[in-house]
């Protein structure tokens, strides 16, 4: 009887523990511990209200004639769109992709679709909460036409874009022959495809396993296709960021990839996070600091403003992929905070940028140049604005040494280990 | 009694959702059973939850009585730069310390190198992992939650018949299996007051996927021929002799199969044609030559 009487009060902490864990934000407002407001009750801030629900249990439309209500949290959240590679085979193609990033939602499982032609009618398959999928029975020759879609409990939250392949019968490396002298050469067409949007006229960079690859510049519609083939097989980590028009770089983004000997891996779909940057270091609070950075054109940003809440406003970008916001910061506190936003455009949402810090203080103090931040990177140990092979080295070098110069400790507790290097990573470029 | 009991369960309600999330290093042998005097491969993982990991560092505990290292590949590796690559260090410790520039996320599968045992003699080879850390990607150099998993395999006796698995093996790390040369890479030169006291240096690194890299080759030259007597073996970074930067470098980089990858840098600061000696001796010859002219032209008007 009393192991029964632990056992439900084990439930009921579960219970409370698991349902009042999870907060809620959308991009204008937040809220926090809905469990707190079963009973009844409203919650507001300077741009929501919210009133007490009626019923959370199931999700749901309940409708009349003269009223219609949606129910649950799941009606309001939205996920970035997973960026897919496809990998032909002997009859198959190898797709994975990205995890989507769920906002007032965790994504629980996904589905592929398929079509035979480019935007033609695709068949989705649901393959649950997996990252990678083997398309089977295809027939060689042909080009397939494949979709990512995620969703949160059945609900569909984003899309990637479309990405193709043609199956092909198994190509073997050449071997090496038996007997004859001479020389072997040949070249490889293994290789993979990057595509997607980053900047209108942007420099897109393509790094191979941390190391330049390849360069392209970004069309006016902000769209750039690099090609890279003469690659081995084999695990690779590929890394894409955008350098805009002022000189303000994005976020890296990270592609483990594994290609494949005599294929070329297309990854397509990719959405380069908005360049950032602010005005003013510092700026006296109740006046506006104005976040300006390049997206792509006529797509909507969402800006995020971290402070004791996170606060969430949305502007347009114009035709050539700019964005200005003036943000009032009466809202507020006294101190350090962090800027960062993200775009979307038909459908397609890319993950947040770089984080920017600005202060709310007693005065105003102007940035003086939109990139700066970059060139003052902590990892930048030789001063040429970029985090790349050069500074790795120059830390490598008073890796585990005694006494290691001020600059190059760059979290500053006297010895130069793994953490540095984290740090270093976190900041790199090319 | 029912107190702890309580509060051990309250506190694994509070700690289990966060225990889920952790990061892991798993094992994951190519064999659970060995035969004495064969191969077997251990591939080391690190699974990643919601965290976005750059860099890791650890140590791989085995029983040194039981296996000896065959081989250590880290070509595959989620982590491309290694301020210490996996190696044999004390008996029965493979150290190793590396990062990824951007980090890598959610994945169960995050291989951070492989490597291939002996086995020497029967008994069960317990493996494990001491001192570890895996660092978010966060510009800080945050630790990660992290959960260590153990692994094992059973050495049994030889027998008669070897096992298709390690003969497979031995026929995966035969170098004559790598046709292909190493990645293509682009040599940096660098100058820094705390390294060489500033002078340039050169720094490079890539990799080969198959056999892995087996050493590099550097050779300055004043022009664009290669003398096959002038390699130097050498390590990034390297103190480059020309300090004004106006030679070709040429570095080469050989697999374990010894497959060659040749890149090229060219002159920082050519040489201008008027700072060559063989310009200035042309100019002077030149010179006299019409020094020489003129005095023929003068004596012969003066002849007439």
């Amino acid at each position: 009887m009393k192991i029964f009487r632990i056992l439900i009060f084990i439930l009921i902490l579960v219970v409370i523990f698991s349902v009042a864990q999870a907060d809620f934000t959308s991009t204008n407002f937040q809220l926090e511990n809905p469990i707190n407001i079963i009973n009844g009750g409203e919650s507001s801030s300077s741009n929501f209200q919210y009133l007490s629900t009626t019923s959370q249990l199931t999700q749901g439309i309940s409708t009349s004639g003269s009223f219609a209500q949606n129910t649950g949290f799941l009606y309001f959240p939205t996920a970035t769109s997973p960026v897919v590679s496809a990998t032909p085979g002997d009859a198959q193609a190898v797709l994975s992709w990205t995890a989507a990033t769920g906002i007032l939602a965790n994504i629980t499982s996904y589905s592929v679709g398929v079509s035979a032609s480019s935007g033609g009618t695709f068949t989705y398959t649901s393959v649950g909460n997996v990252l990678t999928y083997t398309k089977t029975s295809l027939i060689n020759g042909t080009p397939y036409f494949f979709k990512v879609r995620s969703f949160a409990a059945g609900l569909l939250l984003s899309e990637s874009a479309e990405v193709s392949t043609t199956p092909a019968s198994s190509v073997t490396p050449p071997s090496s022959g038996g007997g004859g002298g001479g020389g072997y050469t040949y070249i490889s067409n293994t290789g993979a495809i990057f595509s997607g949007m980053a900047y209108p006229g942007s420099k897109v960079f393509l790094l191979k396993d941390g190391q330049i690859a390849a360069s392209t510049l970004a069309s006016g519609d902000a769209q750039f296709k690099i090609t890279l083939t003469g690659l081995s097989a084999g695990d690779f980590i590929f890394l894409v960021y955008a350098e805009d028009g002022v000189g303000r770089r994005s976020t890296l983004l990270t592609f483990p990839i594994t290609l494949t000997f005599g294929a070329v891996t297309e990854i397509s779909g990719i959405f380069i996070a908005p360049t950032i940057s602010v005005d003013k270091t510092e700026v006296k609070q109740g006046d506006n600091v104005t976040i300006l950075g390049q997206s792509v054109p006529e797509g909507q940003v969402v800006i995020s403003v971290n402070s004791d809440s996170e606060k969430f406003v949305s502007t347009a970008t114009d035709k050539h992929g700019g964005y200005v916001y003036n943000f009032d910061t009466s809202v507020l506190e006294l101190g350090a905070h962090l800027t960062k936003s993200k775009a979307s455009k038909v459908g397609e949402i890319s993950p947040f940028g770089r984080s920017i810090a600005f202060k709310v203080g007693v005065k105003t103090v102007l940035t003086s140049s939109a990139i700066e931040g970059l060139c003052n990177s902590i990892a930048d140990l030789n001063n040429d604005c970029r985090v790349n092979l050069i500074d790795y080295s120059i830390l490598a070098f008073w890796y585990k040494k005694a006494l290691p110069p001020p600059k190059v400790d760059l979290n500053h507790d006297g010895k130069v280990d793994i953490i540095d290097f984290s740090i270093m990573a976190y900041y790199w470029t090319m | 009694m029912k107190i702890k009991y309580f509060f051990f369960l309250l506190l694994i309600i509070f700690f289990a959702p966060n225990i889920g999330r952790a990061s892991k290093m798993i094992f994951e042998p190519s064999s659970s059973i060995v035969q004495k005097d064969e191969l077997v491969k251990i591939n080391l993982y690190l699974a990643t939850e919601e965290d976005r990991i750059n860099a890791a560092e650890g140590e791989l505990i085995f029983p040194n009585d039981l296996l000896s290292v065959y081989n250590i590949n880290y070509s595959n590796s989620i982590l491309n730069f290694w301020p210490e690559k996996p190696h044999l260090g004390r008996d029965g410790v493979i150290s190793f310390s590396g990062v990824t520039p951007g980090g890598f996320g959610s994945n169960s599968r995050n291989l951070l190198f492989s490597v291939v045992f002996k086995a020497l003699k029967e008994g069960k080879a317990e493996f494990g992992i001491q001192k570890a850390l895996a660092l978010k990607d966060d510009g800080a150099g945050t630790s990660s939650d992290l959960k260590l998993e153990k692994g094992s395999i059973t050495v049994t006796a030889k027998s008669s018949s070897p096992t298709l698995a390690s003969g497979k093996l031995l026929q995966e790390l035969d170098p004559k299996n790598d046709k292909e040369p190493p990645e293509s890479f682009t040599p940096l030169i660098g100058s820094n007051p705390d390294l060489f006291t500033g002078k340039y240096f050169l720094v490079f690194t890539t990799n080969d996927k198959q056999s892995g890299i087996d050493h590099y080759e550097i050779q300055e030259s004043k022009n664009k021929s290669i003398k096959d007597n002038a390699w130097i073996k050498t390590e990034s970074p390297y103190p480059l002799i020309d300090q004004a930067l106006r030679s070709f470098i040429f570095i080469r980089v050989f697999d374990q199969a010894q497959n060659v990858r040749l890149e090229t840098l060219s002159p920082l600061y050519p040489h201008k044609f008027y700072q060559s000696a063989g310009f200035w001796v042309i100019i002077v010859l030149v010179c006299f030559m019409l020094l020489f002219l003129k005095r023929k032209w003068v004596s012969f008007h003066n002849d007439k």
